[in-house]
């Protein structure tokens, strides 16, 4: 149901779901979750759900494409049908997905240090469970948490938040309903620590002073859950090494 | 600072770096010349691009002669097909060239849109416009790209109102396809795409109503690899990786797309240099358009 102005966020500053403006969903992620695979997270934000795997750094499938000095970094996106608001079966070749597999690929090229597994190749999957909005900011941290699982280095964990800008004030970490409200929706996925973008996207109308107060939102969030999830990778990997010496995993 | 000495076909010449900014000092047994010059540059930036893209960085000219924010000349033509399509457009951003072709259909809308028409776009990249597209998965990478941009640029940034396409509603729309055909390719494909795009949908009439995009939008591709460069040729924008892509309103010079899928970090100063630098491209288009009309 559409809702007039002034009503994605009240006269008291709360949102639809009783949030803040710069507030973040609640975060629950799990590391490890495959055994099968050298590393996995479950990540999930509010009612977005991803499972992100990785795989590598092995030997490159495609023996003409090795490259010497660095290792090459391949991503697949795939939602299920029951992601979404209408049961729609998304085939991972179409536009969307393709769009965001190019993303999540670019964003961790730069992110990974890749000159440290030459000739190898890093395989990335994700999965969206669910979906509720913020779809490719919750990819992101998760690929970022399942890459900290696997062991592979990376020059800082990428993190990642999506700002919407309702009722001319910008919130943090958007619903479905509200990213499809219409207001400006920007995804913004960063190295929180030194403050630079790394990923940024934008499409709709926006006067050039929102763009400013937009991304500084949006660095600010992804800083949010950088610190979240640093206590939750120290967490883990207190418990790794206890387990290490109860159990082979 | 270093020197090579290069055998290519050519006399042995010394170039130092100072070729980059324009004033070159060369040393060599003949003359080289213009063509001579740029060759021994890409070749020289093909062998070591790394230390090719530092000093892209402290000199101040690129392999073109350009700044690091100087655009190349935009040049626009409307309506030169007007027998096989309803609207058309050339766009030339340098060698660039991008025709745009508009069609019309009648048929019937969407079953959640009843009242609003659709905006079909292909682009077309053939072995024409140049070498690497010449298999067809080369092609099809790229060309689903720019049809991505070019509709959710003309859709989502509401240039062409869909419920001005609707004929009857719930019965019939108008659906429009917009094909783009790349002639030439010589970086910046996708702005191209999106001027002709919007000059050929703004020549179409329809017969029933008028349909006029007066919002245009101005594209810029602004790239970054710890420098921000404007409007990209192809040379370049095959050894720098990361795109970063803005469409501004060319009437209000409000911020329409803004995209920067991954790539190489960077610091949020440069986002306002880029918006800056779409202002540069806004008042080219709005002279090229200004020239047009003086003529029409």
């Amino acid at each position: 149901m559409r809702r007039g102005a002034g009503e994605w966020v009240s006269l008291a500053g709360l949102r639809t779901d009783g949030r803040r403006p710069n507030e973040l969903r609640r975060v629950h992620c799990t590391l490890g979750t495959y055994s099968n695979a050298d590393g996995s997270a479950s990540l999930k934000q509010g009612q977005t759900e991803v499972l992100a795997i990785v795989h590598g750094p092995h030997e490159v499938t495609r023996r003409s494409e090795v490259q010497h000095d660095k290792c090459i970094i391949e991503c697949e996106f795939y939602r299920t049908p029951f992601s979404g608001f209408d049961r729609k079966k998304r085939r991972p070749t179409d536009r969307a997905s393709l769009e965001a597999s190019l993303a999540l690929k670019q964003t961790f090229e730069t992110a990974v240090m890749r000159n440290l597994y030459p000739r190898t190749q890093v395989d990335i999957q994700v999965y969206v469970l669910q979906g509720d909005g913020s779809i490719l900011p919750t990819a992101i941290n998760a690929v970022s948490l399942a890459l900290v699982d696997a062991g592979v280095a990376m020059k800082e964990m990428v993190t990642a938040c999506s700002v919407a800008l309702l009722d001319k004030q910008p919130v943090l970490d958007v619903t479905y309903k509200e990213q499809s409200s219409g207001g400006a929706y920007m995804p913004l996925a960063a190295f929180p620590i030194h403050g630079e973008i790394i990923l940024i996207q934008c499409e709709a109308r926006l006067e050039g002073e929102r763009l400013e107060e937009m991304m500084l939102t949006a660095m600010e969030g992804s800083r949010q859950v950088s610190q979240l999830f640093q206590t939750q990778v120290k967490e883990y990997t207190r418990r790794l090494a206890g387990a290490r010496l109860a159990l082979p995993r | 600072m270093s020197c090579h000495a290069h055998e290519h076909g050519y006399s042995m010449v010394r170039l130092d770096f100072f070729i980059l900014t324009g004033n070159h000092r060369v040393s060599m047994a003949d003359t080289p010349s213009r063509g001579a010059v740029e060759e021994m540059i890409s070749f020289y930036s093909r062998f070591d691009p790394a230390t090719y893209l530092s000093d892209l960085e402290s000199a101040c000219r690129r392999q073109d002669g350009r700044s690091h924010k100087q655009l190349r000349p935009l040049k626009l033509l409307q309506g030169i097909l007007q027998k096989s399509t309803a609207g058309s457009s050339l766009a030339k951003i340098g060698e660039t060239k991008v025709l745009a072709g508009v069609s019309l259909q009648v048929g019937q809308p969407g079953e959640d849109s009843p009242e609003k028409g659709e905006i079909g776009v292909e682009v077309n990249l053939l072995p024409l416009c140049h070498p690497k597209f010449s298999s067809i998965q080369a092609q099809q990478e790229e060309s689903k790209a720019l049809e991505n941009f070019v509709q959710s640029v003309l859709l989502r940034c509401n240039v062409v109102r869909r419920e001005d396409l609707c004929i009857v509603e719930g019965r019939h729309v108008w659906k429009l396809n917009v094909d783009l055909q790349c002639l030439s390719h010589d970086g910046s494909l996708a702005d191209a795409c999106v001027l002709s795009a919007l000059l050929a949908l703004a020549d179409v009439t329809l017969p029933v109503t008028i349909v006029g995009t007066d919002e245009k939008v101005v594209i810029l591709h602004g790239f970054h690899a710890d420098m921000l460069l404007g409007d990209l040729s192809l040379a370049e924008e095959e050894k720098i990786p990361t795109r970063l892509r803005i469409a501004v309103d060319c009437e209000t010079g409000q911020l329409c797309t803004l995209q920067k899928l991954g790539g190489v970090s960077m610091a949020s100063e440069h986002l306002d240099s880029a918006v800056a630098l779409c202002g540069a491209r806004q008042k080219q288009f709005l002279l090229e358009r200004d020239l047009r009309q003086d003529k029409s």
